[in-house]
């Protein structure tokens, strides 16, 4: 598939993990990680105000990070005021929070696709490229 | 002469006497034209019983005990006799003092006519008409008695010690609910079957002694009625003796005095309520006089406020306890009621006499005068201080304990997410484990004992963590603070060195500070840390830590010149657990939030200022005493 990736996580072991589950799939192309909210928003926003190349079709974001963790980037992140032919993209909370409390919170954003709880599952991955992905390519 | 006259006095007595009975209800009297009238003082204290004096008397004090109403038919009478009639008869009432007017029939005749047909002596005795003052005095009289009596709702008895006979009057078997009579009455009937048993005793002591002469009888005791029910009596008596019989009587009255004794019960009762609830409650009662300033205390209110009793007390006086703090509520509170008349009730400190700071409570009201003009304040004064200081520190233990659930809320929260973090890992790479290839296990198992080693890790950090949460009763002591942050530098000697940095202290007035050892070193250790672990990267690291000391706390400040902290970003999560700011790889996000917690252990606080570029400054607050 011809996906581009973006995943936000400052946890080396669940970078590597992750990174592993896709190789053995072919949904991602190409893979950027960035290791917290800060350094992500300040790399993405050029692509996510022009597409280009490395302009993610698909975000998976850790909540707890340094410097600037996954509410706030969601936040700086929804008032990027991206051009109307903007690529649309699909968010993920990746979190191993189970806390009712952070779902809710997370759901009621309209940025965020959907909350996965780690550790994230080949089934998890199926549902984002074969399903959410599909559904959103067809629509365009 | 004198002897003359006595013969004929006594001559004129023998004329007039006829028979004792006569005799009993008469007094004799003469008129001479040369003495005047005379009455014959013996019979007449006989007859009426009368301990005054009818003096040997002229016509004209004779004329004043005449009844005003009588004196002109007696006029009339006298001034006849002399001219047409040689007898002379009336009736008329006579002031006899203590009995008041008595009717007598008066007659006399002419006994001596001088030669010119004058007349001497006229002699006569006067009759107490008996019928005309029993029938009209004596009734009225005992009508008034009656009234009296039924009045008293008293009953009378009488006990005929000769005859063992005993009387009692209608009232008396109405005082126990019977009709008169109903009951045979004698003294063993009335001591054994109506008096009750407890109260016998003391009874038969008091009769006795009434007996014996010693006092005059009166008792309270109770008696059972008709109906069953035990009401209390007071009877009063003493010896008569009775002038026709000879026999001693034991006379006296009774009546029920059930309300008295009950209203006697509860007054007691409401006496002793007050006097302990005063005591207990330390409630005291206080006047304001509005003319004079003069301020009346009770003992209670002279007791808290400490002052001794009788200390004159004025309205400038009363006020100069309170604290300067609560001045305002008291005055307000005060003029508010003498303009307005409107009630208060306040809580205030005052400092005692003896310089003991208590918290009273205070109520208020305006007292009119009989004209109608507030003239007084009157009110409650009450020392609250125990229930005051329980308030606060309810209020106090409250926050404590809301601040302390948040706190173990997150806390909680944060444990699991990291331990969660962990067995998210642990999951993910068994998972990949079950898919791999034979060459890619080792390499797994090296990362599966990484997220073991981490895990180990992130426990030993927590219970450090509910290690300094959890200690009852922490040893404070005094500690030098010069001493302390040359522990620290020491610690912390190798980062100084490659930094270059700079420490300047300036403890000033505070020379120790009372806090825990451990505790206070890891804070100064881990704020020097901190402050050249990020200082400004075209700066070398310049730290300023000095103290000052407020009434109650002991302040420390850490000044740096680092690199400094987004507030507006970043304020309200500096101190939390695993939060943090910068890309250090030392930065472990537990540093600040250790420090918070042993601080706020200590019963202290710790603050943050801060500007991004210029740097920040911590300032630790700590009670002076433990």
């Amino acid at each position: 598939m011809n996906c581009v990736l973006c995943l936000i996580e400052n946890d080396p072991i669940a970078i590597f993990g992750l990174k592993k589950m896709l190789e053995k799939t072919n949904y991602v192309k190409q893979l950027e990680v960035y290791e917290d909210g800060e350094q992500a928003l300040h790399k993405l926003k050029p692509h996510l105000i022009e597409n280009t190349p490395r302009t993610p079709d698909v975000i998976f974001l850790d909540l707890n990070m340094p410097i600037m963790d996954g509410w706030e980037f969601i936040e700086a992140y929804t008032a990027i005021d991206r051009p109307q032919n903007a690529k649309k993209i699909l968010l993920y909370v990746v979190t191993s929070s189970v806390m009712q409390r952070d779902r809710d919170r997370a759901c009621e954003l309209s940025a965020v696709t959907g909350y996965i709880v780690k550790p994230v599952t080949k089934d998890d991955l199926k549902h984002v490229f074969e399903e959410d992905l599909q559904e959103l390519w067809k629509n365009q | 002469m004198e002897s003359l006259n006595n013969d004929r006095q006594e001559t004129d007595s023998s004329k007039m006497c006829a028979s004792e009975h006569f005799r009993a209800h008469t007094l004799q009297w003469r008129w001479r034209r040369t003495e005047g009238l005379r009455f014959f003082q013996k019979e007449l204290v006989e007859v009426l019983k009368v301990p005054g004096q009818i003096p040997h008397t002229n016509i004209h004090s004779f004329k004043e005990r005449l009844h005003p109403e009588d004196a002109g038919r007696a006029a009339a009478a006298l001034v006849r006799i002399g001219k047409d009639q040689q007898r002379i008869e009336f009736t008329a009432r006579f002031n006899l003092l203590e009995n008041g007017y008595c009717p007598f029939r008066v007659s006399g005749m002419i006994t001596e006519r001088g030669s010119d047909q004058q007349v001497e002596e006229i002699v006569g005795i006067a009759q107490l008409q008996k019928d005309g003052l029993e029938a009209g005095e004596l009734r009225r009289r005992n009508e008034r008695l009656q009234r009296m009596i039924s009045s008293t709702s008293a009953g009378y008895w009488d006990w005929n010690l000769q005859t063992d006979e005993e009387w009692w009057s209608p009232a008396m078997y109405g005082l126990l609910g019977y009709a008169p009579n109903e009951i045979r009455i004698d003294y063993n009937i009335w001591i054994n079957e109506l008096v009750i048993h407890e109260d016998r005793e003391h009874l038969q002591a008091a009769i006795g002694d009434c007996l014996k002469g010693q006092s005059a009888y009166c008792a309270e005791f109770r008696m059972k009625k008709k109906n069953g029910t035990i009401e209390w009596f007071e009877s009063r008596g003493r010896i008569f003796q009775d002038q026709e019989s000879g026999h001693r009587h034991f006379t006296g009255s009774c009546i029920n005095i059930e309300a008295h004794i009950q209203t006697r019960v509860i007054r007691e009762r409401e006496n002793f309520l007050l006097r302990e609830t005063s005591r207990i409650g330390q409630i005291g009662v206080w006047e304001l006089n509005l003319a004079d300033e003069i301020v009346t205390w009770s003992k209670e209110v002279y007791n808290i406020h400490g002052v001794p009793q009788e200390t004159p007390i004025d309205f400038e006086k009363a006020v100069s306890f309170y604290l300067e703090e609560d001045l305002s509520v008291v005055s307000d509170a005060v003029q508010r009621a003498a303009a307005t008349g409107e009630p208060f009730d306040f809580e205030a400190r005052i400092r005692t006499l003896d310089d003991r700071v208590r918290w009273v409570r205070a109520t208020g009201e305006p007292i009119k005068n009989i004209q109608g003009l507030v003239d007084r304040l009157r009110g409650v004064f009450q020392d609250i201080t125990r229930h005051k200081e329980y308030e606060l520190n309810i209020l106090k233990a409250n926050r404590d304990l809301a601040t302390h659930n948040e706190r173990l809320t997150n806390f909680s929260h944060i444990v699991s997410h990291n331990l969660r973090t962990h067995s998210g890992n642990f999951e993910m790479i068994l998972r990949l484990i079950e898919d791999a290839e034979d060459g890619e296990v080792a390499g797994y198992i090296d990362i599966l004992n990484k997220i073991s080693n981490s895990l180990s890790e992130t426990i030993s950090r927590l219970n450090e963590i509910t290690d300094i949460q959890n200690i009852d009763e922490l040893k404070l002591e005094p500690l030098n603070l010069a001493e302390m942050v040359q522990r620290a530098e020491n610690a912390l000697l190798g980062d100084i060195g490659k930094a270059d940095a700079r420490i300047e202290t300036d403890f000033g007035p505070c020379e120790s500070i009372i806090a825990n050892r451990s505790y206070l070193q890891s804070a100064f250790q881990n704020l020097l840390s901190n402050a050249i672990k990020y200082k400004h990267p075209e700066r070398t690291p310049h730290i300023r830590i000095t103290a000052d000391a407020s009434q109650n706390h002991c302040i420390i400040k850490f000044e740096d010149n680092g690199s400094g902290i987004d507030l507006k970003t970043h304020g309200d999560k500096i101190f939390g657990l695993y939060k943090v700011f910068h890309r250090n790889p030392d930065a472990k996000g537990v540093g600040l939030f250790m420090t918070r917690t042993q601080i706020e252990a200590m019963n202290g606080s710790i603050e943050v200022e801060s500007e991004p570029g210029e740097g920040s400054i911590f300032t630790i607050k700590l009670p002076r005493k433990s």
